[in-house]
């Protein structure tokens, strides 16, 4: 009993000390949010957070302005990523959806990048956030290198031809579902064209449907819903695993009444 | 000369037998309970001559005058001699009680609100099964899936629509697939009455729209000076190989007493009357059933009573898969008070749980179904408790309360193993925890000498819901903003009014008024696979209460050496839960998918004949005929599980040492079968069966059974799978007790 209490004590203590040692950086620990980075330039700091780790598909990034002469967070700008990929012979950006002039409740300017890739021995991924502060009339530009993007195989390429036999590339992602369940589950796709290297508009005009299968049943399941288009190149739907197992799932994608073909995940749950 | 002079006296004796004679006549009772005995034997010794007793244990003849030794004797208890003195003119009476013995092999049935005796008198050999007895009743039949723990099924009401209970306790089955009905729990060796209640005409045990059927147990007796009693039985079965080993035994003391049943049974693949191995038909079985009892003063006792059921490798022929294992465990503590006050005869108080396991795997077999092995294992636990009081009202009216409360629990799932990926799992019943509380009233008055009503009502409420998160997931797929839990108010009641025409004819009019709430599986059920009609099966949680309304007509003549019983019936259902095929298309292996939808009207009318005739004193006929149909009024379709006109005789002789019985068994072709639910016509049948008991000496009994004589290749229409019955087959079983030795 003895030795119970003062293990009790111990552990105790030990959470008071972390949680002292949190406290020091309150700007750098928001909510559940994972620091990236925090890069300063004329004057102001720039702050990168994300969700959990930089991963390839869907991730959110938040940018949080703190204007170095004052103290106080800018909550009004117009903030820019250009995310860029840097191989050996050749870089690439990836899709972005840049976040609205204000800032959110909790002061941070929220933006969305699909990662086409993760980083690694091909190369890295830098991303250079501009930020325009109107207000204040000033421009500032930080580069937050070598980021790390983890390896998921949540992100896939559709190839199609167009008429006149140019390729045509879309950067799909599909989200929401790095945790599947037996049940219901929501998710998201990302659908973006690639008209360069540099530049990967949205695609907000696909019709798309979703077929979860079960090969080793020769079936797939009930209630699911196709992915309707919601925003910035997302589209969102429900898909079922009627069971644990191995399951793969199917989108197959058409614009303007035209198939353009078909990409498929896998699961095991 | 000398010969043809005794034949001309005893014809001449005989015409004025009437001059000579007195009469002998007297009431045959059960020396522990008081109540009377019905069809036991009284016999002359000297003469041989014999009469049986009537439904309320009376008899008379008419004997020469002299003296006499008269047997009174019955299965199941211990006989009695009695010396008589019979003088001209004169009328002797004797009240003979007989004390039971502990060991039984004579089986009583009683029917709760039908008033059906005859059934009382069915004597059936220490072979049978506990199932086989219950499928003599009238009205009563047995959905097969194999060999073993078939179900049984009240005028084509099964499953959720009845309730079926041990010593009044309630239990639940843990197989998905419904192949362990709760009567597979009691063996028949340590089965002491079968309680039949048809449709809401009982309700002391539940709400109810179809039935209840209570097994009860051989309770352990009392005896004045200390004894030990045992006995020791061994059987087989030429067509199944099946070897069964029991054991009885107890000691009686004054003041208390204890009793063990125990019994072993061990089946292969049985054989169809082609002698084609039916496969996949064998088990292995142990049942033991301990019961205590004491007696703490003049008007109270206390019983426990523990039950154990393993069984194991249980074939199920028409079902893709078998049972690795099926396992009960039942503690039931009860306290009885008599006396108490003089409006306040009885109170038994009754604390109970039990445990339920089931293991459903295809290990045994070669023909995978989906190519795949795969295991469903589920459990119940149930506990609750219930008292009883019964009140005197008046010297002719008397009042009778039942409270109840249990708790249940249900959890099964389904593991499938793929040769070339992961293991599939699915919850098929998402751990369903439901909570009941029940109050039941009855009231039964003499209105007159001829005319009695009676009146019972019951409310129930339940409380269901699902707790395991995997199965909610699941569910949640089909209903997306349901909470998966269900509350049901549920009111029974019923009114019977019953009228002595005359001395011989008895007419019962009764009115019920059933609910009944949704099984597990009908409201939470997931993937639950029926081979019958190849659908996989979703419960729905939004069921409404299935209610019944029944008009029932009852009529008994009881002549001089017959009784005939006939019943009318109609019950018109409301809300009647059916499977329905969902949109969808076929999956491979199954057709699709079906949910229980409430299916609107439904009806169920019949007629039940029975008559037992006595036919001399050793012969007596004993015979009954079913129809009934039921249709899915707005499906447009025949209800399924309803069987087709139905008749049997049996003609049995019986003398002091031994008895036998031939017995027939028919039933016509089966064209109103229900196509929805994937059943088809069923050819007609008849089939015989010879039985017989003789017991050479003191504690030895003898048991023989020729069974499908004529080899007929059959089977019923509430068979699944339409696999064959067994061959003509010979059962044996020799019994041993203490009074052997």
């Amino acid at each position: 009993m003895k030795l119970r209490i003062f293990l009790a004590v111990l552990v105790g203590s030990f959470m008071v000390i972390t949680s002292c040692a949190d406290t020091n950086n309150d700007e750098d620990q928001t909510e559940n949010l994972v620091l990236v980075g925090s890069r300063s330039d004329n004057g102001l700091t720039v702050k990168m957070f994300t969700d959990d780790s930089l991963i390839v598909g869907l991730n959110k990034l938040y940018i949080r302005l703190i204007d170095e002469s004052s103290g106080e967070m800018v909550t009004e700008a117009h903030i820019t990523h250009v995310p860029i990929m840097r191989m050996a012979t050749m870089q690439h950006s990836c899709p972005v959806t840049n976040a609205g002039v204000q800032a959110n409740d909790d002061d941070l300017f929220e933006s969305e990048l699909v990662f086409s890739m993760a980083s690694g021995m091909l190369g890295t991924w830098d991303d250079t956030v501009s930020v325009n502060n109107e207000l204040a009339g000033t421009m500032h530009k930080v580069v937050f290198e070598n980021l790390s993007v983890m390896e998921t195989d949540m992100k896939k390429d559709l190839v199609t031809y167009a008429a006149d036999s140019n390729q045509v590339f879309y950067v799909i992602t599909l989200n929401g579902l790095s945790d599947p369940q037996v049940g219901s589950n929501d998710f998201t796709l990302t659908v973006h064209q690639k008209t360069s290297m540099m530049s990967f508009p949205e695609a907000a005009d696909m019709v798309i449907t979703v077929d979860p299968q079960m090969p080793s049943m020769g079936h797939g399941s009930d209630g699911n819903i196709d992915p309707e288009y919601t925003e910035n190149g997302k589209y969102e739907g429900i898909v079922t695993f009627s069971m644990t197992g191995y399951w793969t799932v199917d989108f197959s994608f058409a614009q303007n009444g035209e198939e353009l073909g078909t990409v498929q995940y896998e699961f095991t749950l | 000369m000398n010969l043809l002079y005794r034949l001309l006296s005893i014809l001449i004796l005989g015409g004025t037998l009437a001059a000579q004679s007195g009469l002998v006549s007297g009431k045959i009772t059960d020396g522990s309970t008081g109540l009377p005995l019905v069809g036991a034997n009284v016999i002359i010794k000297e003469s041989n001559r014999g009469v049986a007793s009537d439904l309320e244990g009376l008899f008379s003849m008419e004997l020469l005058e002299g003296q006499y030794e008269i047997v009174a004797s019955m299965i199941g208890y211990a006989p009695i001699d009695q010396k008589v003195m019979i003088s001209r003119g004169a009328l002797t009476r004797l009240s003979l009680g007989l004390q039971p013995v502990v060991i039984k092999s004579k089986q009583l049935v009683t029917i709760q609100g039908n008033r059906d005796d005859i059934l009382s008198h069915l004597q059936e050999t220490n072979i049978s099964t506990t199932e086989h007895m219950i499928s003599l009743i009238e009205g009563v039949n047995l959905i097969s899936r194999g060999s073993y723990a078939q179900e049984p099924i009240i005028r084509g009401m099964s499953g959720g629509r009845m309730n079926i209970t041990i010593d009044g306790m309630k239990s639940f089955g843990a197989c998905t697939d419904r192949m362990d009905p709760i009567s597979s729990y009691v063996e028949a060796d340590a089965l002491n009455s079968i309680e039949v209640g048809k449709g809401a005409l009982s309700i002391l045990h539940g709400s109810t729209v179809g039935g209840s059927l209570n097994l009860t147990f051989i309770k352990p007796q009392y005896a004045n000076i200390g004894q030990t009693i045992w006995r020791i039985k061994g059987g087989l079965d030429t067509r199944s190989q099946e070897r069964k080993f029991s054991f009885s035994g107890g000691r009686q003391l004054p003041g208390s007493a204890w009793s063990l049943n125990g019994s072993y049974r061990n089946a292969g693949d049985y054989s169809d009357a082609n002698d084609e191995v039916v496969p996949y038909s064998g088990f292995e079985k142990m049942n033991f059933h301990l019961g205590y009892k004491k007696r703490i003063d003049e008007s109270n006792q206390v019983y426990a009573e523990l039950i154990t059921d393993d069984a194991y490798d249980i074939g199920y022929t028409s079902l893709p898969m078998d049972v690795g294992y099926a396992r009960l465990r039942m503690l039931g503590l009860s306290l009885h008070s008599t006396g108490i006050s003089p409006a306040l005869l009885k109170l038994a108080w009754k604390v109970y749980g039990n445990a339920i396991d089931h293991w459903m795997d295809d290990s045994k077999r070669e023909d995978l179904f989906m190519n795949m092995h795969m295991d469903m294992p589920g459990f119940t636990r149930t506990a609750g408790s219930f008292v009883d009081l019964y009140f005197n009202h008046s010297q002719n009216a008397w009042l009778k309360f039942r409270s109840e409360f249990y708790w249940t629990s249900s959890y099964a799932d389904m593991v499938m193993y793929p040769e070339d990926s992961n293991e599939m799992k699915m919850v098929t019943w998402p751990a369903v925890k439901r909570w009941n509380f029940g109050q039941f009233v009855e009231y039964q008055r003499d209105l007159n000498s001829k005319t009695q009503v009676n009146t019972s009502i019951r409310y129930d409420f339940f409380t269901s819901k699902a707790t395991d998160e995997m199965g909610i997931n699941e569910l949640h797929i089909y209903y997306p903003e349901n909470d998966l839990s269900r509350q049901d108010h549920l009111f029974s009641a019923n009114w019977y009014l019953a009228y002595d025409v005359n001395a011989v004819w008895q007419s019962v009019l009764m009115l019920a008024s059933g609910s009944r709430t949704p099984t597990v599986s009908e409201a939470y059920g997931y993937y639950l696979y029926n081979p019958i009609d190849g659908y996989l099966y979703l419960g729905n949680p939004d069921l409404p209460t299935e209610t019944s309304k029944q008009l029932e007509w009852q009529n008994r003549l009881k002549l001089v050496s017959s009784i005939i019983n006939m019943n009318l019936y109609h019950y018109q259902f409301k809300h009647f839960t059916f499977g329905q095929v969902m949109p969808g298309e076929s999956l491979g292996y199954a057709r699709g998918w079906k949910k229980y939808v409430d299916a609107g009207q439904a009806m169920i009318s019949g007629a039940e004949l029975s008559v037992l005739h006595q036919l001399s004193s050793h012969w007596t006929f004993q015979g009954g005929l079913n129809y009934e149909v039921g249709s899915l009024i707005d499906f447009e379709d025949n209800l399924p599980l309803i069987p087709p006109l139905e008749a049997h005789g049996s003609f049995k002789f019986d003398h002091d040492k031994f008895w036998i019985q031939i017995d027939a068994k028919g039933a016509s072709s089966q064209e109103r079968f229900s196509e929805l639910s994937g059943e088809n016509q069923t050819s007609g049948y008849l089939v015989f069966n010879l039985r017989g008991e003789i017991d050479p000496l003191e504690g030895i009994l003898i048991s023989v059974g020729l069974n499908n004589l004529t080899n007929q290749l059959y089977y019923e229409h509430l068979d699944w799978g339409d696999i064959y019955r067994p061959g003509r087959s010979f059962t044996f079983s020799l019994a041993l007790d203490q009074s052997a030795l």
